[in-house]
C-alpha cells in the first residue's frame, strides 16, 4: 500500500513534468483520478496529468508546504478575503492557532470577488487562483504594512509569470501585466486574528481564462499559450511570495524597478479625489511611490488612496 | 456519475418520505425528480451535466443512501421537503467550534441561506438551503459522516 507522502510525491513530479512521466504505478494514478485528476496516456503507457481536481488540492499543498503553511480550500464563497477575515475572526471548520500565520484560503469559485478601492474580481469556478494568505503584524512591521506587502507580493507575482515563461510588467501599485494587459491583482487589507494585527493578502491570476471570459485589458496565462494547472501555479505563488517576505529590501527594490513600467514615465494619478500628474521618480516600499511634479517638487502617494488613470 | 442504482435509491427515498420534488445539484451535475401523487407516474428528469473546466468531478464514490426512516417517521414528515447532502463528507453545522449553528428548528431560510458546510476531500462546501421555509427537522449532528442524496435537513416549505 502507497503512502499519502508518496502519492503526493508522484503527483509532484507529475505537475512539474511538461513531459509525459514513465512507469506511473497503477495505484497513484488510481488514487489521483479518485481525487479528480485527469491523465491523458500515450502508446508507450507514458502518462500526463491534464489536471488535477481539487479534491487533492489540501493533501498536496499540506504535503508540500507542510512547515509553513495551513490551508483552507473552498468550493464556492463569496471571496477568499471576506473567509479570511471571517476565520481570522472566530476560527474556521477546523482548529487552527489563534495567530493564523501562515494561514492560506483558496477559493474555486468567488461569487463576490472584489480589487482593491471597491472594483470587482471575476473568478468563475475552475478558470483562475483565487487565495489569500494571512500574514501576522508585529510593532516592527506595523507601518505601511499594506504598501510594503502590496510590493513584495507584485515582485513575487511577477517573477512567478517570468518562470512559466512570460515577461512580466509591474503597473503600481497592485497589478501585474503582460504586454499591457492585467493577469493577476493583489488586495491587501488589514484585520485583527485572536492574537493581534494581521494583514489579508488576497491575489487573483487569471489562469484557464479566454478571452471572452474576461473583462477588457485583461489577460491571462492560457491566451498565451500557456497551460498551467492552477494546483502548479499555487505552488508557484506560495515559493515565491515567501521568498520576497524573507527577501531584503533592496534586493526587492531593484527588482521591482526592473519590472516597474512606469519608472521614468508621465503618469497621470487620481489621489484622494484629485487628478495629480507627475513624472515617476521611484517606489518608497512604506511610503508609497515618489513623483516629481512639474513644478519640480517631490510627493509620495501612499496605494491607498491612489490610482493611476489610465489613458484612453 | 449518477448510475441507476443510485437514482433508484433516491426514488425510494422520495417515496418513503413522501415526497414529490426533489432537487439535487452537485458542482458538475443536476438532478431533478418529480413524483405524481401515489398510483401515478413517475417523471425522472434528468438535467446534462454543466461545464466544468479543469476543476474535476469528486470522487465516484456514491454509496446509496443510508436507510430510509421508519413509517411512522415518514408520517410525521408529511407536507415537509428535505435538504439532502449533495455528497459525501463530514457534516458541520456551524462555521466554526465555538459559533453558534448556521440554522436550527424554527429559523427560516430562503434559497441561499447556508445551512452547513459539509467537508469532502479537505474542500469546504458551504450548503445553501436552496428551497424557503422554516426548519422542522435536523437529521444529523456536527460532524457525522454523511452520504450523497442523505436527507440533512426537513423543511417546511412556505
Amino acid at each position: 500500500m502507497m503512502t499519502s507522502a508518496e502519492v503526493m510525491a508522484w503527483l509532484d513530479r507529475l505537475l512539474h513534468d511538461t513531459q509525459a512521466v514513465r512507469d506511473v504505478p497503477s495505484q497513484v494514478s488510481q488514487a489521483l483520478q479518485a481525487s479528480g485528476c485527469r491523465f491523458t496516456h500515450d502508446a508507450s503507457g507514458n502518462e500526463r496529468l491534464t489536471s488535477t481536481g481539487i479534491g487533492v488540492w489540501g493533501d498536496y499543498l499540506e504535503w508540500r508546504f507542510a512547515d509553513r503553511h495551513a490551508f483552507s480550500i473552498w468550493q464556492q464563497i463569496s471571496s477568499t478575503q471576506d473567509k479570511t477575515r471571517q476565520i481570522c475572526a472566530a476560527g474556521g471548520p477546523q482548529k487552527c492557532d489563534a495567530q493564523m500565520n501562515g494561514l492560506v484560503v483558496i477559493a474555486n469559485e468567488q461569487t463576490a470577488g472584489r480589487g482593491r478601492l471597491g472594483r470587482d474580481w471575476q473568478s468563475p469556478v475552475g478558470l483562475g487562483v483565487t487565495l489569500s494568505l494571512v500574514r501576522c503584524l508585529d510593532a516592527r512591521t506595523h507601518a505601511g504594512a499594506v504598501d510594503r506587502l502590496t510590493f513584495a507580493v507584485s515582485v513575487a507575482l511577477s517573477q512567478v509569470m517570468e518562470k512559466l515563461g512570460l515577461p512580466a510588467t509591474i503597473k503600481w501599485p497592485n497589478d501585474v501585466m503582460i504586454k499591457g494587459r492585467k493577469i493577476a491583482g493583489i488586495l491587501v487589507e488589514r484585520t485583527q486574528t485572536g492574537h493581534g494585527d494581521a494583514a489579508i493578502i488576497g491575489m487573483g491570476i487569471n489562469v484557464h481564462h479566454t478571452a471572452e471570459q474576461l473583462p477588457p485589458r485583461a489577460t491571462s496565462l492560457a491566451i498565451h499559450g500557456i497551460q498551467c494547472d492552477r494546483l502548479a501555479v499555487i505552488a508557484l505563488v506560495l515559493d515565491a511570495v515567501d521568498r520576497a517576505m524573507t527577501c531584503d529590501e533592496t534586493t526587492l527594490l531593484d527588482q521591482w524597478r526592473s519590472r516597474c513600467a512606469m519608472l521614468d514615465e508621465q503618469v497621470t494619478f487620481r489621489h484622494s479625489g484629485r487628478e495629480i500628474s507627475g513624472r515617476v521618480i521611484d517606489l518608497d516600499p512604506c511610503e508609497g511611490l515618489i513623483i516629481r511634479k512639474a513644478d519640480g517638487h517631490l510627493m509620495h502617494l501612499p496605494s491607498a488612496t491612489t490610482s493611476v488613470v489610465l489613458p484612453d | 456519475m449518477m448510475d441507476l442504482k443510485t437514482l433508484r435509491e433516491l426514488v425510494k427515498l422520495m417515496v418513503s418520505n413522501d415526497l414529490t420534488e426533489l432537487d439535487l445539484q452537485d458542482k458538475d451535475e443536476k438532478v431533478a425528480l418529480k413524483r405524481g401523487p401515489a398510483g401515478g407516474e413517475q417523471a425522472v428528469h434528468l438535467v446534462a451535466p454543466t461545464a466544468m473546466p479543469a476543476a474535476a468531478a469528486p470522487a465516484a464514490a456514491t454509496p446509496a443512501p443510508t436507510a430510509a426512516p421508519a413509517k411512522a417517521e415518514a408520517n410525521s414528515d408529511e407536507g415537509l421537503v428535505a435538504i439532502p447532502s449533495p455528497m459525501v463528507g463530514t457534516y458541520y453545522s456551524s462555521p466554526n467550534p465555538d459559533a453558534a449553528v448556521f440554522v436550527s428548528v424554527g429559523d427560516h431560510v430562503g434559497d441561499d441561506t447556508v445551512v452547513c458546510i459539509i467537508e469532502a476531500m479537505k474542500v469546504f462546501n458551504e450548503i445553501k438551503a436552496e428551497t424557503s421555509g422554516t426548519i422542522a427537522k435536523v437529521l444529523v449532528e456536527n460532524g457525522d459522516a454523511v452520504e450523497f442524496g442523505q436527507p440533512l435537513f426537513m423543511i417546511k416549505p412556505k
